[in-house]
């Protein structure tokens, strides 16, 4: 508690500092810990193996939650969007202005749907669920664009985004620990200029590392709490990166009290 | 030696015969320019040395090396056991400006040397009143009087309750009265409490009325050491 009396006067005094060290110690924590979902939120693969899709237009007349309720239980069927109602005259006079065949279709209006397929689906299940969706309209209410395939991009043009994609958990936890020491080398002057009073008027040594190794016991802690009640798991490689990390962040603060002369 | 006698090596010289700190033929230099030339003196365990000399001779480099802040670069330098705990009053003071006078005292307060908080706080208050600062122990150091960040440091220094005070220039905000108070009240700590004081300063004419060893510097030379009725 001593140590943490003594961290709190430096955090009075230099609260961006402190505040921007602390915060860049949890980033690390944090990412090591959620590096497998970091890297599966950037993984290309994710963007590149999207769902085959087909468009319909439904008669406006139609009730259209109904459709979609309907169409979300059908197995194979991933999400349904829909789009504003459309005026069919005046979607036609756009494209052939003039015509009498819009002024024929009068203010018959049509809901676009976009349905999403399950990205393994059978052509035979493909055209089960066109058909039924038919069954639930009737075959003059509704029309179908083909099933359409998302273009997948090829990563032999971007070798650098398919290896950031795979490793982007890996990336991101380097760099705040990047961010980390740097705050950590700017940080300790003030620890060893708050130490070097304490060791002068109090019969204790190695004030400043004891200041600084506390604060990351305290924060660890509540960070694993916080991920425990997250249902987060431990593996073997996060507790082994976080140790790893706590044991070269205490070198590098110790490496720091060279630099902090200029300050005592 | 006597023959089969084997000398302990845990025990020095410098204790057996009672002095505290022994410097031999010391040479510092800062960036080529040299700071201490040569110096050689002792001093004993409950001695008053005062450290003398005009901006720049060499005074707080030696106080710096007394406290074991710096190393010499040449010359032997024998200092106090790590059993001896040694409490310095910084030239510039080194107090926290955002900080009481009384928050700043508190920083000397040591659970292994004071039963409790409110032992502390006896021995904080009977000190300020010795210096007649009660009154103001409240006020922040930023807003506080030379003087009175003077009177802070020391008092800090000496709630520590050390073996051996280094004080550098401890009466430079201070007038001559006030410096005579702040010399008695270091001589009944040397005197009941058998403190061991080095004092540096500028002002060989306010040292030369109390009692103690002076070590004189000029321009990083030792001019001279011993009692300062024999000046």
């Amino acid at each position: 508690m001593f140590y943490l009396k003594a961290f709190l006067n430096i955090f009075k005094s230099h609260m961006v500092l402190v505040t921007f060290n602390i915060f860049a110690f949890v980033a690390f924590l944090g990412t090591v810990q959620y590096r497998g979902e970091i890297t599966d939120f950037f993984s290309l693969d994710n963007k590149t193996n999207r769902s085959p899709y087909f468009n319909a237009l439904i008669s406006g007349e139609k009730d259209i939650t109904f459709i979609q309720r309907k169409m979300k239980q059908l197995p194979g069927v991933e999400s349904i969007q829909i789009k504003n109602k459309l005026n069919a005259s005046s979607e036609l006079n756009n494209i052939l202005p003039g015509e009498t065949i819009s002024e024929a279709l009068g203010a018959k209006t049509f809901t676009p749907v976009k349905i999403f397929l399950n990205a393994n689906i059978t052509k035979s299940s493909r055209n089960l669920i066109r058909e039924y969706l038919t069954r639930l309209m009737g075959k003059e209410s509704v029309t179908f664009s083909r099933v359409k395939y998302p273009a997948k991009i090829n990563l032999k043009k971007y070798p650098f985004f398919k290896v950031f994609s795979n490793w982007s958990g890996a990336y991101f936890a380097f760099i705040c620990f990047g961010l980390w020491i740097v705050s950590i080398i700017l940080i300790a002057p003030y620890f060893y200029q708050q130490a070097y009073i304490i060791e002068k008027f109090q019969r204790k040594n190695a004030v400043g590392i004891k200041m600084y190794g506390q604060l990351l016991l305290v924060i660890t802690s509540i960070a694993i709490i916080s991920f425990t009640v997250f249902n987060a798991k431990f593996s073997l490689v996060s507790v082994s990166l976080i140790g790893g990390g706590l044991i070269s962040a205490l070198f590098a603060f110790s490496l720091a009290k060279v630099s902090s002369r200029r300050i005592l | 030696m006597r023959k089969g006698f084997r000398e302990n090596p845990n025990s020095s010289n410098h204790l057996r015969n009672n002095q505290l700190y022994q410097l031999n033929n010391v040479d510092l230099s800062y960036k080529g320019v040299k700071a201490l030339n040569n110096v050689t003196f002792n001093i004993a365990v409950g001695e008053i040395t005062f450290i003398t000399g005009k901006s720049g001779a060499g005074k707080t480099s030696l106080l710096n090396i007394l406290s074991g802040d710096i190393k010499a670069d040449k010359g032997k330098v024998n200092l106090p056991s790590k059993k001896i705990f040694v409490s310095q009053v910084f030239q510039d003071l080194k107090l926290f400006n955002n900080l009481t006078v009384e928050e700043n005292l508190w920083y000397a307060f040591d659970k292994s040397i004071y039963k409790s908080k409110n032992e502390f706080h006896k021995d904080m208050m009977e000190l300020a009143s010795v210096l007649g600062i009660t009154d103001r122990l409240s006020l922040k150091i930023k807003d506080a009087n030379g003087g009175l960040k003077q009177y802070c440091a020391i008092l800090r220094a000496l709630l520590a309750k050390p073996e051996v005070l280094l004080a550098d220039e401890p009466t430079a905000a201070l007038d001559n009265e006030s410096s005579l108070k702040l010399f008695e009240l270091l001589n009944f700590y040397n005197v009941k409490k058998n403190l061991t004081i080095i004092w540096a300063s500028h002002n060989k004419d306010l040292v030369r009325q109390f009692p103690g060893k002076i070590v004189h510097l000029e321009s990083g030379k030792l001019i001279y050491s011993g009692h300062a009725c024999f000046i």
